[in-house]
């Protein structure tokens, strides 16, 4: 039992921490309004090895474990939500899939400029008709010499309209369920494909979300990723990774929230003394502050898993519907905490609201994670039964 | 960062786990029912070195750290609350006060320590609380340098069974000090304290003191360790009583049918048993942290306070899910769930409640501000 972090651990902290407080916190607002891509701060990322932070030096990346990633995912995620987000899905969504069931070829040509930041990432798995269920999806990849032809429309694909790169999922076989689901990477310069709708969002405004048109995109079959009918394993796999990374989003969401209404409790007087000498007020910081140890905890928990491979979905599901729930309750009594001024733009509390929002949704909804928490916990003490 | 136990560790947990299906689990159903008391497995624990667990070697403990003090409780309290209640109150905030202290009388220390004899920390008054301001129970110095102490003290754990006291007093000057007071000695009456919702294992008795005569030598200095492990040995009570709650409702789940399938298959059975153990999960580690921060120095940030308020609260939730989840069966006596939510209500009578221990961790983050 040791809770300490490395020296590495620490530097990345400190790296992002300040990265945050510099560039980021100072953009996030106009961010939010303009709905702009922040992509000098995604420059930036790039630049501090944190779009490729655990994959090896030799594939371009920074070469960092799991749990320094979801130190800099919250440390980034504090500063922009939007800025997390595109850096989350670089990591876990595509970078962590072709490091784990790409070739030497597939690594070389797209895992390293991934994580090096000179390409972008996206991960479409989602439709207009299925999400969660995954295995419901209409979208196919029939095989045609040494091709495989795509056609259907993926949706809420975030960095949808900068990325490059695609990694997709789709029916290489349509008669089967999951048996019949394969995952593709695709060059969006090599093979174009279509951007459709971009989303009108709630939150997170500086990161795009769109869906993605293929009408008979034709792929070379060397860029299959994993065996032919594998797709589902490597779709549920990278999720499970994907959610270490926004459970660590909505932590850094719930921080910046905690921390501004702190600061607003010690500085706004009623009645005579500040309103932070309130025991409402005190109540509600106490349990803003231990929830967000909690979740945190929840997170290493599932990232130092991950680190040893152990096997670590259920942890991970766990660290994403509590970071997520918990990131919805401190934001929402933060902007209680500012009154009026909560719910004006003036202050940042109601985009933290709207931002923490997303995460129990995106990336697996809480029902999804409350299923797999409780199969996995029903399972123990079934065995334990006998 | 790892979360793994070392050997020893591991070994004590497993050996206290094993004392507990053995001799905790089944007697704690009668022990409960005011049939027989848990004094033998309370001297039997002190056999195997769990009396003395943050004690030195030399001074006739197990010389381990809070840590695995933490992991022995959890396991006991999976068994039986207030017998764990007990061996905290003993190892944590009365024990471990003495150490911090630095007390001089070696060969008591080592009876308490061996667990040859029970030692006790009385401070709770009518009014007095986590208010060290109010405390009621006075010290006057005497010729010899002795004192003379008088006042009442309620809800003591340990307070019919233990030798010793550590009282806490206030001078005339109105200084606080800690006293330790042989429970023999003249004026010293006690009685069982008005029976509790829950952890009926737990011995409790209120102290009432009149002029006791108390040697110089017996002077103990303060302790802000204690005051956290009371704080953290309760989470950790807390924490069993949240394990042994979640696996009794799971348990019960997957036994009970309902429309022709166990009840586990429906999904507020499923939502509830994800809540219970995410929440158990979170609890866990931030009571871990702390156990961990204090086993390698002082305690942080609030890391004592913050595992203690979720510990507490957590197993309040977690066992009303599990008599929830019992139907109408989660209350009555045939089933051990109606005892752990009886259980987890009372654990605040411990050690300082959640409100307070809201205040602690507010007043110090506006601190830093």
């Amino acid at each position: 039992m040791e809770f300490a972090l490395t020296e590495i651990q620490q530097m990345v902290l400190e790296t992002a921490h300040s990265f945050a407080d510099n560039e980021l916190l100072p953009n996030a607002a106009a961010t939010d309004k303009t709905g702009q891509f922040p992509a000098k701060s995604v420059k930036t990322l790039a630049e501090l090895g944190f779009l490729g932070m655990a994959v090896d030096e030799k594939w371009g990346g920074a070469g960092f474990d799991n749990l320094s990633y979801a130190i800099a995912m919250e440390e980034i995620s504090r500063g922009c939500a939007s800025t997390g987000v595109i850096m989350s899905v670089n990591n876990s969504l595509v970078c962590d899939p072709i490091k784990k069931f790409g070739n030497d070829e597939q690594k070389k040509k797209f895992l390293k400029p991934l994580a090096q930041g000179k390409r972008l990432g996206c991960f479409a798995l989602s439709e207009p008709g299925s999400g969660s269920d995954a295995a419901g999806m209409r979208t196919t990849a029939i095989l045609d010499g040494d091709h495989y032809v795509i056609n259907g429309t993926k949706n809420w694909i975030t960095s949808g309209k900068e990325a490059d790169v695609c990694v997709l999922i789709a029916h290489s076989d349509p008669s089967e369920r999951h048996k019949g689901i394969s995952a593709f990477i695709v060059d969006r310069n090599e093979t174009p494909y279509g951007i459709g709708k971009v989303e009108d969002k709630l939150g997170i405004k500086g990161s795009s979300t769109t869906s993605l048109v293929f009408e008979n995109v034709r792929v070379p079959a060397a860029n299959r990723l994993g065996a032919e009918g594998m797709g589902f394993k490597v779709a549920m796999s990278t999720l499970d990774g994907g959610r270490i990374g926004i459970a660590a989003q909505a932590l850094g969401i719930a921080r910046i929230a905690f921390e501004e209404a702190l600061a607003y409790s010690r500085e706004r007087s009623a009645f005579g003394k500040v309103i932070g000498d309130f025991g409402a007020i005190r109540e509600m910081l106490a349990d803003m502050a231990t929830e967000i140890d909690a979740a945190r905890l929840l997170i290493w928990r599932a990232a130092v898993g991950k680190d040893r491979g152990e096997n670590f979905g259920k942890h991970s599901a766990m660290a994403k519907l509590y970071a997520s729930e918990m990131s919805a309750r401190v934001c929402h009594k933060a902007l209680q905490i500012h009154g009026g001024y909560g719910y004006v733009k003036e202050y940042n509390a109601e985009r933290h609201v709207r931002d923490a929002r997303i995460t129990e949704i995106y990336e697996g909804t809480s029902e999804i994670q409350r299923l797999v928490i409780a199969r996995a916990t029903q399972v123990a003490f079934a065995k334990a039964q006998g | 960062m790892d979360f793994a136990l070392d050997e020893t560790q591991q070994m004590i947990r497993d050996s206290v786990r094993s004392f507990v299906s053995g001799q905790v689990r089944e007697p704690a159903m009668k022990w409960n029912e005011g049939h027989g008391d848990a004094n033998a497995a309370l001297k039997e624990l002190g056999g195997l070195g769990l009396l003395g667990i943050l004690a030195p070697e030399n001074a006739g403990g197990a010389g381990l750290d809070v840590a695995t003090l933490i992991l022995s409780l959890i396991e006991l309290a999976t068994g039986d609350a207030g017998l764990a209640a007990m061996v905290a109150h003993h190892n944590g905030p009365a024990l471990g006060h003495l150490l911090d202290a630095d007390f001089s009388d070696k060969k008591l220390l080592s009876r308490f320590a061996s667990g040859d004899a029970l030692l006790c920390r009385a401070t709770d008054e009518g009014q007095a609380h986590l208010d060290s301001a109010t405390v009621e129970t006075t010290a006057t110095q005497q010729p010899d340098g002795g004192w003379q102490v008088s006042g009442s003290k309620r809800l003591v754990p340990l307070g019919t069974l233990a030798s010793h006291a550590i009282v806490s007093a206030k001078t005339l000057g109105g200084a606080d000090i800690h006293l330790l007071v042989d429970l023999s000695a003249p004026g010293v009456s006690r009685q069982a304290s008005a029976s509790l919702v829950g952890l009926s294992t737990c011995d409790l008795a209120d102290l009432t003191l009149s002029e006791v005569q108390v040697p110089a030598a017996m002077t103990v200095g303060s302790s802000s360790r204690a005051v956290a492990l009371g704080r953290l040995t309760t989470a950790a009570i807390a924490l069993g009583v949240t394990r042994a709650a979640l696996a009794a409702g799971v348990t019960y789940t997957l036994e009970r049918k309902q429309f022709g399938k166990p009840i586990a298959r429906f999904q507020p059975m499923q939502w509830q048993t994800a809540d219970s153990a995410t929440e158990l999960e979170a609890a866990e580690l931030l009571t871990y942290r702390a156990a961990w921060q204090l086993s390698t120095g002082d305690a942080r940030d609030f890391a004592v306070e913050k595992a203690a308020v979720f510990a507490m609260e957590a197993a309040q939730r977690v066992a009303d899910r599990a008599l929830q989840m019992h139907g109408g069966y989660g209350y009555t006596e045939d089933f051990p769930v109606e005892r752990h939510f009886r259980d987890a209500a009372t654990l605040r009578l411990l050690t300082d409640g959640p409100d307070l221990q809201r205040v602690v961790i507010a007043k110090g983050l506006a601190q830093a501000v």
